[in-house]
């Protein structure tokens, strides 16, 4: 009986936080699906929004564009700051550095979006390095300007998450391996990389969030249509937004919603398969 | 050697930027205009208007507070802009911090079979892009009648899960032996949560805050999209507003924004670092 009460209690620490989460994010989400299944007039239509935003050219870019930024853009945010945190590890009286690599993070966006188009714009400084007239960012290469935007951004946090990772390997596994003759590269794959593991969830969940954030600079670099190599989901639902268009934002938020979902459960059901291995 | 080059190198990436809002802060907003070309329309891409080719310079001609003058003094709306930001941005960060300490001390010490299966729910919340929540934001916020208020930006941002799951991992990392043991001397849950939780979560708690304030400091979408009173918005929304008539004051205005996040960032880095080593490696 007291057990049963207390587990009671325990759940009321949570009560809170439901309520505002099912206020605020699961209850209007399903009042919003009525628009996903309805026209204009509130006539119900079935899945015609959807087939209609499958067919919309728009749609498909957006979404092959999000895709395309986040399998190149994550990974490089993993691999780069775990890179660099080996590096500062081994460098003495380097450590102060990553202070200046978490700096971006509090340079306000209009001030980054600035500085980049002033790189880029057709008499920007880059343009001035070449001596031509191109507005980079309404090229092929704006795609390559927001991976390196996203990772000049994020890429200081998960430096410190992966410094801090680094770390907590004990230095003696490194002295054991020494002694039993293992080499250089070896030992790197063999047991850096091998306990960097549990730090890489958190830089991926982080990396994820902020995949869907560069937006924010986008948006402030290049309006709402930017180049069509970096028009984002975002763009795509932030212009229904302004056009009223409930259907389609709704249509494509459920969906957005789906794969999200998709990917987040089998992403942790491998991440606790891991777990009980260990 | 090789290393410390590229180290060195590689920073000085991150670090030019904002060297160079810092000291162009202190030019005159003549010189701004000229070195960023004089027709240089900033946020207009229709008109990109070419005079000259963009000029980085860190010294200035003449140092001169004009910039700032102007932006506390001639232009005192921005006075006005930044306490809406703190507005803002200091009950997001409060009710991230106690809500989420709570619930995360729920969803550690309740038990209950499907509790994963809610968390997941947390976590999907989590990530998903602001424009995909908008629509049912935006439909709770009308409900409830507080559209262009503050209030329809705090309370969603406010009970974001993002919070819970900070907390989480790291009371996830203290020993359940702890928990039990204060459970044998006839410790309440309240007393669990005040004594052992959140004490020895204060890292994750610092990185919390970091992370929610800076956030929330730099938020842009929520006020286009909540507020229709210009008078209600928020710096960080007014910068971006700023380049389009008067360049000239872009750096002083990004100083003026920084101060707050600076301070919190120096402040709150020791924690913070800490927090991390503690929590979100478990």
């Amino acid at each position: 009986m007291l057990k049963g009460s207390q587990n009671a209690i325990a759940f009321l620490f949570i009560i809170p936080s439901f309520f505002g989460v099912a206020l605020f994010y699961i209850i209007p989400f399903f009042m919003s699906l009525e628009y996903a299944v309805t026209d204009r007039s509130g006539m119900f239509v079935g899945f015609e929004n959807f087939t209609n935003l499958f067919a919309s050219e728009a749609f498909r870019l957006a979404v092959w564009n999000t895709f395309r930024f986040m399998i190149i853009a994550i990974p490089l945010n993993m691999a780069i700051p775990l890179f660099i945190a080996c590096l500062l590890f081994n460098t003495r009286g380097f450590g102060w550095l990553k202070t200046i690599f978490m700096s971006p993070l509090v340079i306000p966006t209009a001030s980054t979006a600035f500085f980049f188009q002033s790189l880029f714009v057709s008499n920007g400084f880059v343009s001035r390095l070449l001596s031509t007239n191109v507005n980079w960012l309404q090229t092929n290469h704006a795609f390559t300007i927001a991976v390196g935007l996203f990772l000049w951004k994020n890429l200081g946090f998960n430096l410190v998450l992966a410094l801090a990772a680094r770390g907590n390997i004990p230095k003696d596994y490194y002295e054991w391996a020494a002694v039993e003759g293992m080499a250089h590269v070896p030992m790197f794959f063999k047991i850096t990389v091998v306990y960097l593991i549990p730090g890489l969830f958190i830089m991926f969940v982080m990396s994820f969030i902020n995949s869907f954030r560069i937006y924010r600079e986008l948006y402030m670099l290049a309006g709402n249509y930017p180049h069509q190599s970096i028009y984002m989901l975002q763009h795509y639902m932030n212009n229904q937004f302004l056009w009223l268009n409930r259907q389609n934002l709704t249509a494509s938020a459920f969906i957005i919603t789906l794969a999200v979902s998709a990917f987040m459960i089998v992403f942790f059901v491998i991440d606790k398969k891991f777990e009980y291995v260990e | 050697m090789v290393k410390k080059i590229f180290l060195i190198l590689f920073a000085l990436i991150y670090i030019i930027p904002l060297l160079i809002i810092f000291t162009n802060s202190f030019m005159s907003m003549g010189e701004i205009t000229r070195n960023y070309g004089a027709e240089y329309d900033l946020f207009d891409h229709g008109r990109m208007a070419y005079t000259s080719y963009v000029r980085y310079s860190l010294v200035p001609e003449r140092i001169t507070f004009s910039q700032y003058y102007t932006l506390l003094f001639m232009t005192p709306m921005y006075l006005d802009f930044f306490m809406n930001s703190v507005r803002l941005t200091l009950p997001i960060v409060l009710m991230h911090v106690v809500i989420g300490a709570m619930a995360a001390y729920g969803f550690t010490a309740w038990k209950f079979r499907y509790k994963e299966v809610i968390f997941i729910v947390y976590i999907i919340l989590m990530v998903l892009p602001f424009q995909a929540t908008l629509v049912p934001n935006f439909i709770m916020a009308d409900t409830l009648g507080i559209l262009n208020t503050h209030s329809s930006i705090i309370l969603p941002l406010g009970f974001s899960p993002f919070a819970v799951f900070i907390m989480r991992q790291s009371m996830k990392g203290i020993p359940s032996s702890i928990f039990e043991a204060a459970q044998m001397d006839g410790a309440n849950h309240l007393r669990q949560f005040a004594s052992i939780a959140v004490p020895m979560s204060k890292g994750s708690g610092a990185s919390l805050i970091i992370l929610t304030f800076a956030d929330s400091w730099a938020m842009v979408e929520h006020p286009m999209v909540f507020l229709r009173d210009a008078a209600l918005e928020p710096l960080s929304l007014e910068l971006y507003r700023i380049g389009q008539g008067n360049i000239g004051l872009i750096f002083a205005a990004s100083v003026f924004y920084m101060l707050p996040m600076v301070w919190i960032f120096l402040y709150g880095q020791a924690y913070f670092e800490q927090g991390v080593k503690l929590s979100a490696l478990k």
